[in-house]
């Protein structure tokens, strides 16, 4: 197969990007884009070229460190599926492929294809965990989760943190990554001593990474490689509203009567 | 100071610094107006019971609950509760919009679309669009500060009749309620995403109720300057005008009889 | 070189309580003044580090991928074992230490192996605290199921996502110690030196990924947790940046490389067609619980699978293997289909090795929507892969290269033979001996992460007080100059071979002569071929761009150059080790029927190599195995 692309080459965040074309020959369909790109790469080399850039890292669908849009779309064409699981006979002969980075004010970019999405670990950081030390705990059949319980939080949790929900979204927006780790963790038993405080710091987190706002597009949940529902982000939205309006704020200390 | 450090501390106004605040606000104000929305609707349908119908119930709109809040004070207290919702609606959804301009400084040079409906992609065209008719709509109907057909005051059937004689009228009337009806189509369905009302379970049941009331609404909206344009509708009667217009005047209340027809 | 495994007194079972009763503490306000540097933020390194935070002690972690969250142990599938004995079926500590070392063919440490027996439990307990999502049955109890090697159902999971389910769990633990303020992460930051001052280990040298900086970074101790080394052999189940680099300039700078021949070839990948692969993907073991395997019982039937009845498929597993059937160890998995291919019943013909691995009847037996939810995203991935269901017919599978039991020589507490520089998970060689049981290496990396060494680096630390070296340490700069200076002279070279075509060419070499079966003349062969790359590598490498910016070509030169002293060394300790025994199959040694032979008298032993220079071999010591709780038997699975 043979194919037309348009990469982005950016040197470093501050410099301008732009597309930059090559064609490419002798493309077995079995090939994935990845290795479709490792072959470009070698040719780059051997013609004395600068490779393309590029994260990528287990490729198979796990690590989450691929990160390109594939014709604007985050992880190319088909659903449920990571940048590296993309097979080239999900293109025809002869196509024109755009290859462009996650696009987002928090994923900047370091080089060419490489962008820093930092950003969704320190959304972690502010709360996606429950505090334990490593020392004995209760024993874990003593808590039953119920299997479908287990199962939705599973779901939320098969997150990869890869950013394709952020990059697909139109508007920016971080809303599922957030809402699948709040809904992980405020779904099971053990995550509840923390679940107002958790869903209160990761949400203000993301804000204060410059992501945007959710206006319901579901291009997140239709881009995420785990097929992750947006159901998590209504979730959140719930969740949210207990936590800054209706639970306490403050419990403890004495009323003034005057 | 001590007022900005107690303002930082509203819990109020802390929710609404982050965007799932806003759009709680958004999708709250936005319920409002859809309520009312609903409200005028039906209200227009009234049309069909004939002028003297629809004339009374603009009239009985304005003496609701006249002893409590005096004559029209109903309706101007549900016009500042709905102007505000108005605001809110609009400021919001621009500090929305700003930030999420940001958040994508650079975008895609190969535009693409997965899942966005045209509806949803199209909100911040239908909505502006629908706030500069409301302000036409107003001036028409309303205040009759802009006055391109016949327009008397409290006369909604004549005024209606008069207007949706000319085609250009009508036409902007029922493409306008064809925005409303794109954008209620995303809206509604998106107030109960973001209330966090949505899940799994109603979501079918919620997409069904958003699809169906807009296209409810846009078809009760539009039936009637259909009607009117079509000659389907008879001209308004100088007499119930008149029997209306003096009853306002004495500000007596009216009748109901039986039949739709009134008396003082 | 000292080899002393510093094993407690004491009954087997008492040992670890020993040990723990008798080693020397930090009191929680010392430990802030000690900094420890943890590399690799896999299982491992990521439990470690945010225990050793928790703790108080003052951690810098690196790695070289963008996020902690991305290291590879994100993609073991199946489980890990655990002796819960939640199924009442005749689990115990005892057993699971059995299963162990037996499955490792006797070539591991039985203290170090009844320690993971014991600590197993408290890792499922740790992880469902940290909200890792364990399947439950619907009563609400912790799921099982059962993998290779074992007689009992031990084995928890969270769907075929468990290695990356637990990974959050110690991510998410790392973060939240990131912002209590005790532990400070360096991504995109890659090892390339350990420096060693007075003995012991001071410190690391590091290049930024992103600026191309060298940075060197002082600490008490050093831990390295950067996995395995089976990238070696180009073709894996690794991630394609999965390298050896940490570990093995670990060992140039003195620390002992311990049974660098023994890694694990996996039953069940997705074959490798073209040379243009990148890496293999693995499909988990715990296929094998549902999938049966067989291959066409004439050479070249080209009927679709599902057209050929019964009686013309051979069941080669279930046949030679009636107790365990399709669930024997990954080596006695690995060999049998080489086998098969070998005697020309591939499934894919002349074009590749394969054997199908079926699940018509499980499906028949289940239903489709329990093989679904059971293996649903495993089918999908070998779908998304091959274009084909599994549900419309049989997988094709192949073996392919997956883990390395060997890795750094470590002594009882983890630490390697340089005081203050510790190995974990899969960076050291300590419990798998020669062939690792499935589901344990998850149990492995977390034991030694949240409970073994938080427990004993106070032991070391504590005798080491207040006896600081700080980066501007003459040492430093001294390391840190080689390390540029190695740079400078890989992008000078500026001939005709890229890393990656020089990695390829090695893989093959080691694949063909060091891989599942292996024979003296292969691999001398081996050596001399890798002797001739390197060279090629010295006089004809390729690097474009430049070195003080992002550069993957750069990166890839360094690793190739570890991989290919690396590969080396694994065809040389293969060579030396003149027995059979778990995945290291001499084909010289073998019993009638093609099963492992041992030889216990000579080779009851760790072999530790140590680094001599570049321009002399390797010194081979001996640690030698005293096992006395479980004597070594044969083998069998029949």
């Amino acid at each position: 197969m043979k194919f037309t692309l348009h990469i982005w080459r950016q040197a470093n965040a501050q410099s301008k990007g732009d597309l930059e074309r090559h064609e490419i020959d002798g493309i077995s369909e079995d090939m994935s884009f990845l290795e479709m790109l490792d072959l470009l790469n070698e040719n780059l080399i051997a013609d004395g070229k600068d490779a393309i850039t590029f994260d990528s890292d287990c490729r198979e669908g796990i690590c989450g460190a691929c990160s390109l849009a594939i014709n604007g779309r985050p992880h190319g064409p088909g659903k449920g599926c990571t940048t590296c699981q993309v097979r080239m006979r999900s293109f025809k002969d002869g196509d024109e492929i755009w290859v462009e980075p996650f696009r987002n004010a928090a994923f900047p970019i370091v080089k060419d294809l490489m962008v820093d999405r930092s950003s969704l670990d320190r959304i972690i950081q502010s709360g996606g965990f429950i505090n334990v030390h490593s020392g004995p705990k209760p024993e874990p059949n003593s808590i039953p989760v119920s299997h479908l319980v287990a199962e939705e939080a599973m779901d939320a949790s098969a997150c990869i943190g890869c950013g394709a929900c952020v990059a697909a979204c139109p508007n920016g927006a971080g809303m599922l990554f957030s809402s699948a780790k709040i809904s992980h963790l405020g779904l099971l038993p053990q995550g509840q001593p923390e679940r107002h405080s958790r869903v209160l710091n990761m949400v203000h987190q993301m804000e204060d990474e410059g992501m945007g706002a959710c206006t319901n597009h579901a291009e997140c949940q239709d881009a995420c490689p785990k097929e992750i529902s947006i159901a998590f982000i209504s979730r959140m939205n719930r969740d949210y509203v207990k936590a800054s309006l209706i639970e306490p704020d403050k419990r403890r200390g004495t009323l003034s009567n005057q | 100071m001590a007022l900005a450090r107690g303002l930082t501390t509203l819990r109020l106004l802390n929710f609404y610094r982050t965007s799932i605040g806003k759009k709680i606000v958004v999708a709250l104000s936005g319920a409002a107006m859809f309520l009312f929305l609903i409200a005028h609707m039906l209200g227009n349908l009234k049309i069909y019971g004939g002028q003297g119908d629809i004339d009374s119930y603009s009239h009985h709109l304005r003496t609701f609950m006249e002893d409590f809040f005096g004559y029209a004070g109903f309706l101007w207290i549900a016009r500042v509760g709905l102007l505000a919702a108005v605001l809110l609606h609009v400021v919001t959804i621009v500090l929305l919009a700003k930030q999420n301009r940001r958040a994508r400084p650079e975008g895609y040079r190969h535009k693409h679309r997965s899942a966005r409906s045209i509806a949803s992609m199209t909100m911040m065209i239908s909505g502006p669009l629908i706030l500069l008719y409301i302000i036409f709509h107003i001036l028409q109907f309303t205040t009759g500060t802009i006055q391109p057909t016949p327009f008397q005051e409290g006369a909604v059937y004549f005024n209606l009749w008069h207007a949706f004689q000319v085609w250009w009228i009508a036409l902007i009337y029922i493409v306008m309620m064809g925005f409303i009806c794109l954008h209620l189509y995303h809206g509604v369905w998106s107030m109960f995403q973001s209330l966090g009302i949505n899940n799994q379970d109603r979501n079918i049941i919620l997409r069904w109720f958003s699809t169906l009331s807009a296209f409810a609404i846009f078809l009760g909206f539009i039936s009637v300057p259909t009607l009117i344009w079509c000659d389907l509708l008879p001209p308004p009667s100088e007499e119930v005008m008149k029997e209306y217009q003096v009853s306002i005047d004495e500000g007596s209340v009216l009748v109901v009889k039986e039949g739709g027809r009134h008396e003082p | 070189m000292n080899l002393d495994a510093r094993i407690p007194d004491g009954p087997l079972e008492d040992k670890w309580s020993n040990y723990l009763e008798h080693a020397k503490l930090v009191g929680p306000n010392n430990r802030r003044k000690y900094d420890i540097i943890v590399v690799g933020t896999g299982l491992a390194g990521a439990a470690a580090a945010s225990s050793l935070a928790a703790q108080g002690y003052k951690v810098k972690t690196f790695c070289f991928q963008d996020s902690p969250r991305r290291a590879h142990s994100i993609a073991a599938q199946g489980g890990i074992n655990a002796a819960k004995n939640y199924r009442e079926d005749g689990d115990s500590t005892y057993r699971l230490f059995y299963d162990t070392q037996k499955g490792g063919d006797f070539r591991a440490r039985e203290a170090n192996v009844y320690r993971l027996a014991q600590l197993s439990t408290n890792i499922i307990d740790q992880a469902v605290s940290q909200g890792v999502p364990f399947a439950r049955e619907y009563g609400g109890m912790l799921a099982n199921r059962s993998f290779g090697g074992v007689l009992v159902s031990r084995t928890f999971y969270c769907r075929g996502q468990t290695g990356q389910q637990l990974l959050l769990g110690a991510y998410q633990a790392l973060e939240k110690e990131i912002n209590t303020g005790n532990l400070e992460m360096h991504p995109r930051t890659e090892l390339l030196d350990v420096v060693v001052i007075d003995g012991r280990a001071r410190g690391i040298i590091i290049r930024d990924l992103v600026t191309g900086e060298i940075r060197s970074h002082s600490a008490d101790a050093v831990v390295l947790a950067t996995g395995g080394y089976v990238s070696t052999y180009f073709h894996s189940t690794n991630a394609v940046n999965s390298n050896c680099t940490a570990i093995w300039r670990a060992h140039r700078r003195g620390a002992g490389f311990a049974n660098p021949c023994m890694v694990q070839i996996h039953p069940t990948c997705i074959p490798s067609t073209a040379d243009f692969q990148c890496k293999l993907t693995l499909m988990s073991e715990s296929l094998r619980n549902d999938g049966r395997v067989w291959v066409p019982r004439k050479k070249g039937d080209d009927r679709h699978p599902r057209d050929i009845p019964e009686e013309d498929r051979y069941y080669y597993l279930e046949e030679r293997y009636p107790s365990y059937g399709n669930l024997v160890p990954r080596d006695v998995a690995s060999r049998n289909a080489k086998y098969v291919c070998d005697d020309g019943y591939s499934v894919l013909g002349d074009k590749a090795r394969a054997v199908y691995l079926d699940f018509a009847e499980a499906i028949n037996r289940e239903g489709r929507k329990t093989i679904s939810e059971r293996y649903g995203n495993l089918f999908d991935m070998y779908e998304d892969i091959t274009a084909e269901s599994p549900f419309d017919g049989p997988m094709r599978i192949y073996p392919a290269l997956h883990y390395a039991m060997g890795g750094l020589w470590v002594d009882y507490s983890l630490m390697t033979n340089i005081p203050g520089l510790y190995a974990i998970g899969e960076a050291n060689f300590s419990d798998h001996g020669a062939n690792r049981l499935g589901a344990s290496s998850l149990m492995q990396c977390l034991a030694d992460g949240y409970f073994v060494l938080p427990q004993t680096i106070g032991d070391y630390l504590h005798d080491i007080y207040m006896d600081k070296v700080d980066p501007d340490h003459p040492e430093f700069k001294n390391h840190e100059d080689q390390v540029r200076g190695d740079i400078a002279r890989m992008m000078s070279i500026k001939g005709t071979r890229t890393p990656l075509s020089i990695h390829r060419e090695l893989g093959e070499l080691m694949w063909d002569n060091c891989g599942m079966a292996r024979t003296a003349e292969g691999l001398k062969k081996a050596l001399a071929g890798i002797e001739e790359l390197q060279e090629a590598y010295r006089t004809d490498l390729l690097i474009p761009g430049r070195a003080d910016g992002p550069n993957q070509v750069l990166e890839k030169a360094g690793r190739v150059a570890d991989y290919l002293e690396l590969g080396h060394l694994m065809c040389r300790d293969a060579l030396e080790r003149d027995e059979s025994c778990g995945c290291h199959f001499r084909e010289e040694h073998q019993t009638e029927d093609g099963e492992v032979l041992r030889n216990d008298k000579k080779f009851q032993n760790v072999s530790v190599w140590e680094w001599k220079g570049e321009d002399q071999p390797e010194k081979l010591h001996k640690e030698e195995l005293v096992l006395e709780a479980l004597p070594p038997m044969t083998r069998s699975y029949k």
